[in-house]
């Protein structure tokens, strides 16, 4: 299993993925950094420290369940539209492991990008704060105890919420169909559902059923083109 | 082991309607196999059953003299195939792919790949990408990468589609080359009989799912070949004449049309002399060349007495 996903990593662009999780983390600190400049934002979303790693994780989940919906379309869907798909398969391998081992690189990067993407941004975010002073609040170096086990229940919540998009993509192996599908589902999560602007990722129970349903799916996938004719 | 691969009933049905019915295909080892057919007879599908894309419904299929199972992964190691059409990483070279290839084989001998594009004749190229090559290129590519891991059977369809005619000849030489020198059972589809006539060494026919003929290249040649067409009336004494006057040996008598056929190196001025001796009415006397296209041509078609007759 490990030397397909290495072979797997061999046949991907690491070094396009390195630059956008790179850029992705500076978009996110630059609006941050926007946010900071309206007085109003600032007394709104940044007001604690608190406030700021809720802020921080919803453009951070937001911005990797869609980028995870992209690396699904390049390294499943576009396969198996573009027939390469079929050729794997000849592989004296099996098509399951062949299969796992994608699920496994996305799920595994979401992951990783989920909990450094919310460390580096947070500690940039605090950087940037000492030099431009955004908010008067001292926000604090040190993360509240527990903090790193909720964000680490949330990036496994969102590994599994990175595979949902395969259920609409793998339909007609459409990569339109698994990107949007990623946007819909950050959409979906991230608007407020009542007036104390909470929104559906701060229940946790919320992603983490979506996290399961995610790997079910993921499951349910593989199942099929195992039996598949291709 | 006389069959390098067998096929045994072998059916595959898509909602019911059977595209490949109860073949029994016999491959013998170390021969080039031409398995012919119009586009849509069920070649590919066939041929996708034996690598295991494509799950038959119903039969088995015999490689290496084991059956073959879902999850037979150790027979796929020792085979070789270009399905439809070569598909490769676009975006990787030549060189990458064929490493890629390799590993997902469990195949580790680096000079093999400088070889074997050797091999193909595919030298100074292999650093650029593949999207770049053309399609004669691509065949070469997956060829090379078919015969990379030295398979002891090669799987290839259509694999001379869209090639020039030089193309064309330089892959039937490396294909007997393949055949010959290094050993290696070679299952060749084609839709063209041209293409696989001069290398062959047994047809195997399909049309419309059905194997509806497997022999060898020479035993076909044989009763194929030119021959003296003679129709009479009375077509007893005449084969009686030509049995025992004439001393022939291979003929063949179709009663329903009082048609002979006659092999045996007679000159026709010489049987026209016999019959009239003996007060033998001819019709027609006819020197008769069949090409093997017409024949084949026939046979997929299925019509025809002459293929019945047979």
């Amino acid at each position: 299993m490990l030397n397909l996903i290495k072979l797997e990593l061999k046949r991907m662009n690491l070094v396009g993925v390195t630059v956008t999780f790179v850029l992705i983390n500076a978009a996110i600190v630059g609006m941050l950094m926007l946010l900071g400049i309206e007085p109003e934002a600032v007394t709104e979303f940044l007001s604690s420290s608190e406030d700021l790693r809720v802020i921080i994780e919803l453009f951070v989940i937001a911005a990797f369940v869609i980028y995870a919906s992209v690396l699904l379309s390049q390294i499943i869907v576009e396969e198996f539209k573009n027939k390469t798909i079929s050729f794997l398969f000849m592989y004296p391998i099996s098509r399951k492991k062949l299969l796992f081992a994608k699920l496994i690189i996305v799920s595994v990067l979401t992951f990783f990008f989920v909990i450094a993407s919310t460390l580096i941004v947070y500690y940039s975010f605090l950087a940037f704060n000492k030099l431009y002073a955004f908010t008067p609040v001292d926000l604090g170096l040190a993360l509240p105890s527990g903090y790193l086990l909720h964000l680490v229940v949330l990036a496994i919540a969102c590994s599994g919420m990175s595979l949902i998009p395969l259920f609409f993509g793998m339909r007609k192996y459409s990569v339109p169909a698994t990107i949007v599908s990623g946007i819909a589902i950050v959409a979906l999560l991230s608007s407020s559902v009542n007036t104390n602007d909470t929104n559906l990722f701060s229940v946790t129970a919320v992603p983490v059923f979506l996290g399961l349903l995610g790997f079910l799916i993921a499951y349910l996938v593989v199942g099929r083109a195992v039996k598949q004719d291709f | 082991m006389i069959h390098i691969l067998r096929t045994h009933q072998l059916t595959k049905a898509y909602n019911g309607e059977e595209v490949v019915s109860s073949v029994d295909m016999n491959v013998r080892h170390g021969e080039i196999y031409g398995f012919l057919g119009p586009n849509g007879a069920g070649k590919t599908t066939i041929m996708k059953m034996i690598t295991n894309l494509v799950k038959p419904s119903g039969g088995e299929i015999e490689l290496f003299g084991e059956k073959v199972h879902d999850t037979s992964y150790e027979l796929l190691k020792r085979m070789g195939s270009i399905i439809e059409y070569p598909i490769f990483f676009e975006k990787l070279t030549a060189r990458k792919n064929l490493e890629l290839h390799c590993e997902y084989m469990g195949y580790y001998d680096k000079q093999a790949i400088p070889e074997t594009l050797a091999l193909v004749n595919l030298v100074n190229v292999e650093n650029k990408p593949v999207k770049d090559f053309s399609l004669g290129m691509k065949q070469r590519l997956g060829i090379a990468r078919a015969v990379i891991t030295k398979p002891e059977i090669l799987i290839l369809d259509e694999p001379v589609n869209g090639l020039d005619p030089v193309g064309m000849h330089e892959l039937r030489e490396l294909f007997v080359k393949l055949s010959r020198q290094y050993g290696i059972t070679l299952l060749i589809s084609s839709h063209n009989l041209s293409e696989i006539e001069q290398i062959a060494d047994t047809i195997g026919v399909i049309r419309k799912g059905q194997l509806i003929k497997e022999a060898s290249m020479e035993e076909i040649r044989n009763t194929h070949a030119n021959h003296i067409e003679l129709v009479v009336k009375d077509y007893p004494k005449a084969a009686f004449i030509l049995e025992n006057k004439l001393k022939a040996r291979k003929f063949r008598v179709r009663e329903d049309k009082s048609i002979i056929n006659i092999y045996d190196d007679i000159s026709q001025n010489a049987i026209f002399q016999s019959m009239m001796q003996n007060e033998v009415e001819i019709e027609s006397l006819n020197y008769k060349k069949q090409p093997l296209e017409d024949y084949f041509l026939q046979l997929i078609e299925g019509e025809g007495s002459y293929a019945k007759s047979n």
